[in-house]
């Protein structure tokens, strides 16, 4: 209890714990908590990901056990193994998200793009560059035999990949700019609430949105962290991290949940005995129903304050292009990315906008680190920050674009991802460092086991021009600002 | 006097002791990952043994009679009054091995590149004992030595039991606590 304070930077969230801690609730902090250490080889990047079938090896990081795996792979080896493996995982979650998992799927690279992609194929040895990419990688996966440079040259065509499939769809603000709204704010009055989470598809929250107008009692949609949307984006009620929190609140009555949503949510519905709905096979009519007669038993445990809402849009590379070349003098500061439980929520996204924009930065941002700027009025209403929000699922490769096409990635101080929340992150973090980026990544990397393989991944990304910069500890708010700042 | 006990049962062989008693032993980050890029690499004072499906976590058994106190020619091992443990004055050891040869359990550890013993002095410093807050199955234990008759007296009681089940049966039979 004492800890809260450096669990999340919202003074309700807060309230909300010291909640969920006397109804003996137990949520991800209390798991993340219970996890601690984390397995050591696997953090330093010491562990082989096991695919050969006949270990798991690892490697004495401290040089007195063993040194090499079954297979004859070395410490270098086995971590740049471990980084390819994780770009692959991130280049198939991107192939999916593109739409293309049937078929062969290339990167759709804005125009602005083309060139700069080119030329850094070309460094990363050439050729063409599709989802066949992910194969050969898995083949050098099956028992490496290449060493560190090689692997990791193979992780970072894996990176550009996955950025350029982000191009696949197009931006959902590219005919105009999307408003959206978080906050617990969105929660208050009487209405029964459906929370939805994780992705979910378009069809049905609109079927749900229909079914909620169409019912005699007062029925609301919002979002538990994630961007959803059909017509238009759902209120969303917090950050991804808090979903949980939320819904054991008490403020929510019946919760839909898509793939990514984690178990926790449903979990926790199940404990408090909140009707849950799988997304792939919800009725929109029967999650109405089901919040309508779960609101009659549910007790809130948060206080309605209607004004506890931030507000924003999510805007398009190309307006991002022209604001920068409205104002000449600035450059382009990007802090994106999900919650990650290794520092305290939201204190990066709403510690650095106020500083960065005192360093004439231009701050832009996507994802969950979004939704604290928004919370905080950094995303629209706070005339001394003005931070612009681009579409998620395109973050960095939208900033890129956007430096690009306003005179070059000079006008781009850096990408900060807050957290990954999963391989594709990574990989696109990677990418947006080979395609000539400055980036930086706040949460340690398996990688600190091996000199060799950050050495090897340092000098690729820097004879493609970029820059990769990352921690062997969760970064404060001081570090990423000074990162931004030194050139 | 406590002591670590060890549930070989609950034991998986995963070597986060060894990781952590080095990190927060060894170490100047005190951190895994800074510590993983310190020169001369930190060593752990509990090494995981072990074969056939079978790990053990061993460390020093700080024995009453300890051989490697005797055998230290600088008296640079000494038990601490207060506590029982035995442990490695670091200004006094000359790094000479007689020790590490008197031991009869093998865990005094050569550490070259420092020229000292390195050995388990369960964290008698520290509030709690590394190895024993990380371990992810509880397979460690800080114990009271003189509680220990307790858990073999519940041993021996959990075996009478088994072994009268099995003269209830009749008959002579070779009694086999593990099944």
């Amino acid at each position: 209890m004492e800890s809260i304070h450096i669990k999340t930077v919202d003074p309700i969230s807060q309230d909300l714990l010291r909640s969920a801690a006397r109804r003996g609730i137990d949520l991800n902090w209390e798991r993340y908590e219970k996890q601690q250490p984390q397995d050591g080889f696997l953090r330093t990047g010491l562990s082989c990901p096991y695919g050969c079938l006949q270990g798991p090896c690892r490697i004495d990081p401290f040089g007195r056990g063993a040194s090499k795996g079954l297979c004859g792979l070395e410490r270098d080896g086995m971590a740049a193994a471990l980084l390819l493996r994780l770009c692959v995982n991130g280049a198939l979650e991107a192939v999916n998200m593109s739409g293309k998992a049937g078929g062969s799927a290339v990167p759709a690279w804005p125009s602005a793009l083309a060139k700069p992609a080119a030329a850094t194929l070309k460094k990363l040895g050439g050729g063409d560059l599709s989802s066949a990419e992910i194969f050969a990688g898995v083949a050098a996966l099956a028992r490496p035999a290449e060493g560190a440079p090689a692997l990791v040259r193979r992780a970072l065509r894996l990176g550009l990949l996955t950025l350029g499939l982000a191009g696949v769809r197009p931006s959902r603000a590219a005919k105009k700019p999307v408003p959206f709204s978080v906050g617990y704010g969105v929660l208050a009055g009487k209405a029964a609430t459906i929370g939805v989470c994780g992705q979910v598809a378009p069809d049905l929250v609109d079927g749900l949105l229909t079914a909620a107008k169409a019912s005699k009692t007062a029925v609301r949609v919002v979002s538990l962290g994630s961007w959803i949307g059909g017509k238009a984006l759902l209120p969303m009620a917090c950050t991804s991290a808090e979903a949980e929190l939320v819904t054991a609140s008490g403020a929510i009555d019946a919760v839909v949940w898509g793939p990514v949503a984690g178990a926790a949510v449903p979990a926790l519905c199940a404990q408090l005995g909140i009707p849950a709905f799988v997304a792939a096979e919800a009725d929109a009519k029967a999650v109405v129903t089901a919040a309508v007669k779960a609101k009659a038993k549910g007790e809130k445990c948060l206080q309605d304050d209607p004004a506890v809402v931030g507000a924003g849009e999510v805007i398009s590379a190309e307006t991002l292009a022209a604001e920068l070349k409205a104002d000449k003098k600035a450059h382009l500061a990007v802090i994106g990315g999900v919650d990650t439980l290794q520092s305290p929520l939201g204190w990066l996204p709403t510690e650095l906008p106020p500083a960065l924009a005192a360093a004439k930065c231009k701050v832009a941002s996507w994802g969950d680190a979004a939704l604290w700027m928004a919370k905080r009025g950094f995303a629209g209403g706070n005339p001394g920050v003005q931070a612009r929000v681009l579409d998620g699922a395109r973050g960095a490769l939208d900033a890129i674009d956007a430096a690009v096409s306003a005179g070059g990635l000079s006008r781009l101080r850096g990408i900060a991802f807050t957290g990954l929340g999963g391989s594709r992150d990574l990989a696109s973090a990677l990418g947006a460092a080979a395609l000539g980026a400055r980036v930086c990544v706040a949460v340690p990397l398996p990688l600190w086991g091996s000199s060799g393989t950050r050495d090897a991944l340092a000098a690729a990304v820097k004879s493609c021009g970029g820059s990769f910069t990352h921690f062997d500890h969760p970064a404060t708010a001081d570090e990423v600002r000074a990162w931004f700042i030194k050139r | 006097m406590k002591v670590i006990a060890v549930h070989v049962d609950r034991c998986t062989g995963c070597k986060t002791c060894e990781l952590f008693c080095a990190t927060e032993r060894g170490s100047e980050g005190k951190t895994l990952l800074k510590a993983v890029q310190e020169t001369p690499l930190p060593q752990a004072r509990v090494r995981v043994e072990g074969g056939d499906g079978v790990s053990v976590p061993l460390q020093c058994r700080h024995c009453l009679d300890a051989p490697c106190l005797d055998a230290c020619l600088t008296g640079a091992l000494a038990r601490d009054e207060e506590t029982g443990m035995v442990w490695v004055k670091d200004d006094r050891c000359i790094g000479c091995w007689t020790c590490v040869m008197f031991c009869p359990y093998g865990v005094i550890y050569p550490w070259a590149e420092r020229k000292m013993a390195l050995k388990c002095d369960r964290c008698m410093h520290m509030e709690s004992s590394a190895c024993v807050d990380v371990c992810p199955t509880r397979a460690l234990e800080i114990v009271e030595i003189n509680q220990l008759g307790e858990v073999f007296a519940e041993k021996r009681r959990s075996a009478a039991s088994v072994a009268a089940a099995v003269a209830g049966k009749g008959g002579a039979v070779v009694l086999d606590l593990a099944k």
